[in-house]
């Protein structure tokens, strides 16, 4: 009951903050930020939990707020930006490309936004990436990673690292892990994130010799992935590198089981935090499994986030992708602060500057000269017992 | 606002040419095509390969795209032409399927290009001049949206015209069932092909025109729910009549985009809102909400209007 009020209260304070611009102000004065995010569809989960994490950084830079900075020290910034609150505009992108559009369209053209924040999936990312950039509107991605999101163009950010970088995380923990490791294997949906996963790993695993003996794409919201399982298994790969979410994952990972395949052996996955939820109810399928994640977690996370998430919304962070949608909102609300104003431009300009020196709840945000996050920890796990704790490698 | 507004008039209209497309072959030969999608996906796809990879002009890109989806007509008719109604339309969702999945594992040169990445940077038509001639791209979105709506009255006159042809006749005829266009000495399976070649053809010239628009494709725009948007378009608006078919495209778009717009009236005029109607106005109730609204009004019409907002006008002879 506790947790529903406090949550009941700042969600009823920032809806105020947001809908009617807070004090005194007027709608006309307020900066505007703009987010598509998937409220429904596929993506759900994961869209309200950014969503949530947003939200709970306008809430803070509305309220006044100390900004922790990388040197140790703290900027303040607020109440509001530029003399009035932040107006946070959200409209749902359904998880379709054509819906994300539209939504993105409506935020730019109708509401005016200086900033635009969004989204997870890079199919999504991509196109208005493109249509902002061509505007000239700076838009922050929370936790799309395709490689090809980097040739988008300099009004584009991503507060996440490229999926690059977990490529050669899997196959170092995977050789750390079970030793001679001369073959892989990749079971990867069949979409940009999938995809760039597959490349980043099998390039990785070039690198040092080892072969990728069997790269499946599956396809989304199969009912039966027996027939990709056995094309996986049947070169017989030392190790593999996988990725699910959803019903996805727990098909995948209960046929797995039933099929034999030694998943807590060999199987390392790739944002494992994806899939916990989702096994919750037959944890035995994936008991033993290792894997990488961001690694958000840490002092200025549990206290920043994860503690005032669990205030306001009476859960657990959903995924870690809130925790970057709040460093996300931070970073544009530093950037508008430092502009001095909602010049494209200038906000732009002051994108770069802000990252070198906030530190963010998910690590080192810097950018480098396209806009791309350069630094991203990842932490390795363990899923046993129901949950995913740190694995440390015998 | 007006920006937004062009940009709903622009996919509006290519989904108006989708719309007709298939009121061709459904409304008026009563082919129930549920693989649409896949000519708006070829057309897409093969203008913006032939202007990005093989160096020609997005004019020829965009012919290349349209011929392209027709020859696909073609192709999905051939072997299914004397197939009935219902395992046709399963042939036809089939064909749309292993489009889909041809492009999400094809790439075109790179990994990157092609494949679940998509397509990016995609040119449009005129772009340069009119960047270098310093107009803005609220101009050249004006432009783009004259483009489209030109190129919808031309589909609009040509294919309405063509309905009250002999070929446009017999496909009606077609429509009600084989025996009489047989009795008559027509080929039937003959007709239905032209007809997938035409749908096809404008099927495949708005994917085209959409590819250059959006300057992006990938295979998530082309999942068989978008096929099914489009029939919503010309059930509700009356199939058999193409003025119909695009009355359906204004209403369905209007539904789609409107209803982000409930929320902020309300909150711009201070609207006292009980926690019901409040609920309903948050972004995740809107969405879902869209669509239900989309079939709570497709009931309603199969219901009380059978044929459709715009029904079409049949011909009757003496009695």
């Amino acid at each position: 009951m506790k947790h529903r009020l406090r949550a009941t209260a700042l969600l009823a304070g920032t809806a105020m903050a947001v809908a009617f611009g807070a004090g005194s102000a007027s709608a006309q004065q307020a900066v505007k930020i703009g987010m598509f995010t998937p409220l429904t569809g596929a993506s759900s989960v994961v869209g309200l939990d950014m969503q949530r994490g947003v939200e709970l950084a306008i809430a803070r830079i509305n309220a006044g707020f100390d900004v922790p900075m990388q040197d140790g020290t703290t900027l303040t910034v607020g109440p509001g930006l530029l003399g009035a609150p932040i107006n946070l505009i959200v409209e749902d992108d359904e998880s379709r490309p054509q819906a994300a559009m539209d939504a993105a369209r409506k935020l730019v053209e109708v509401d005016g936004v200086a900033v635009l924040i969004g989204e997870y999936s890079s199919g999504r990312t991509q196109p208005v990436g493109q249509y902002a950039n061509e505007n000239q509107v700076v838009h922050i991605s929370i936790g799309a990673n395709a490689e090809s999101l980097r040739d988008i163009g300099p009004y584009f950010f991503d507060a996440i690292a490229l999926a690059g970088l977990q490529g050669p995380q899997l196959i170092a923990m995977a050789q750390a892990a079970i030793g001679d490791v001369d073959t892989f294997g990749t079971i990867f949906p069949n979409n940009p994130y999938g995809v760039g996963m597959e490349i980043a790993t099998c390039a990785a695993a070039a690198a040092i010799g080892i072969e990728c003996v069997s790269t499946i794409r599956y396809e989304e919201q199969k009912t039966d992935y027996r027939p990709e399982l056995n094309q996986l298994t049947a070169p017989q790969p030392d190790a593999v590198a996988f990725f699910a979410y959803g019903a996805d994952a727990t098909l995948i990972l209960r046929q797995a089981f039933e099929l034999g395949v030694d998943a807590a052996g060999t199987w390392f996955g790739a944002e494992v935090s994806n899939w916990v939820a989702d096994v919750a109810a037959i944890p035995e399928v994936a008991e033993g499994i290792r894997g990488v994640e961001h690694a958000v977690a840490g002092e200025l996370y549990e206290t920043q986030y994860r503690a005032a998430y669990v205030d306001a919304y009476g859960e657990e962070p959903l995924t870690v992708f809130g925790a970057f949608g709040y460093d996300a909102a931070m970073l544009a609300a530093l950037a508008i602060n430092a502009a001095g104003s909602t010049d494209s431009d200038a906000i732009r300009q002051a994108m770069h500057e802000v990252s070198q020196t906030y530190l963010g709840i998910t690590g080192n945000l810097a950018f480098d000269e396209d806009g791309m996050r350069m630094f991203q920890d990842y932490g390795e796990f363990i899923y046993t017992n129901g949950e995913l704790v740190p694995y440390v490698a015998e | 606002m007006t920006e937004f507004l062009i940009y709903l008039a622009t996919t509006g209209g290519i989904a108006a040419m989708l719309a007709l497309s298939l009121n061709l072959q459904y409304g008026l030969a009563g082919l129930v095509n549920l693989g649409q999608i896949a000519f708006f996906m070829i057309g897409g796809y093969v203008s913006a390969i032939i202007v990005m990879l093989g160096g020609q002009t997005i004019a020829i890109g965009i012919l290349g795209g349209t011929v392209a989806a027709a020859l696909f007509g073609i192709l999905m008719a051939l072997p299914t032409a004397r197939l009935r109604q219902d395992y046709w339309a399963i042939s036809t969702l089939a064909a749309a399927e292993i489009v889909r999945l041809f492009f999400l594992n094809t790439a075109f040169g790179s990994p990157y290009f092609g494949q679940a990445f998509g397509i990016d940077g995609i040119p449009q038509p005129y772009r340069r001049a009119f960047t270098e001639a310093g107009l803005t791209t609220s101009n050249y979105n004006l432009f783009y949206l004259g483009l489209v709506l030109v190129s919808l009255l031309a589909i609009f006159l040509i294919l309405r015209w063509l309905a009250g042809t002999p070929f446009g006749r017999t496909l009606k005829a077609i429509r009600e069932g084989d025996h009489v266009p047989l009795a008559l000495g027509k080929k039937v399976s003959g007709f239905r092909l032209r007809a997938m070649a035409i749908g096809g053809a404008v099927g495949g010239f708005a994917g085209a025109l959409f590819a250059h628009y959006n300057a992006f494709i990938n295979p998530e725009y082309f999942v068989p729910i978008e096929t099914f948007i489009i029939w919503a378009m010309v059930i509700l608006g009356g199939a058999g009549n193409f003025l119909g078919a695009v009355v359906g495209t204004v209403i369905i778009t209007t539904i789609y985009n409107s209803t982000r717009f409930i929320a902020s009236f309300a909150s711009q005029r201070d609207l006292e809102l009980t926690p019901i109607i409040g609920f309903i106005f948050e972004p995740r109730v809107l969405g879902p909400l869209r669509m239900v609204l989309i079939g709570l009004m497709i009931l309603l019409v199969i219901l009380y209007l059978p044929r459709g907002l715009v029904p079409e006008r049949r011909r009757r002879y003496g009695r």
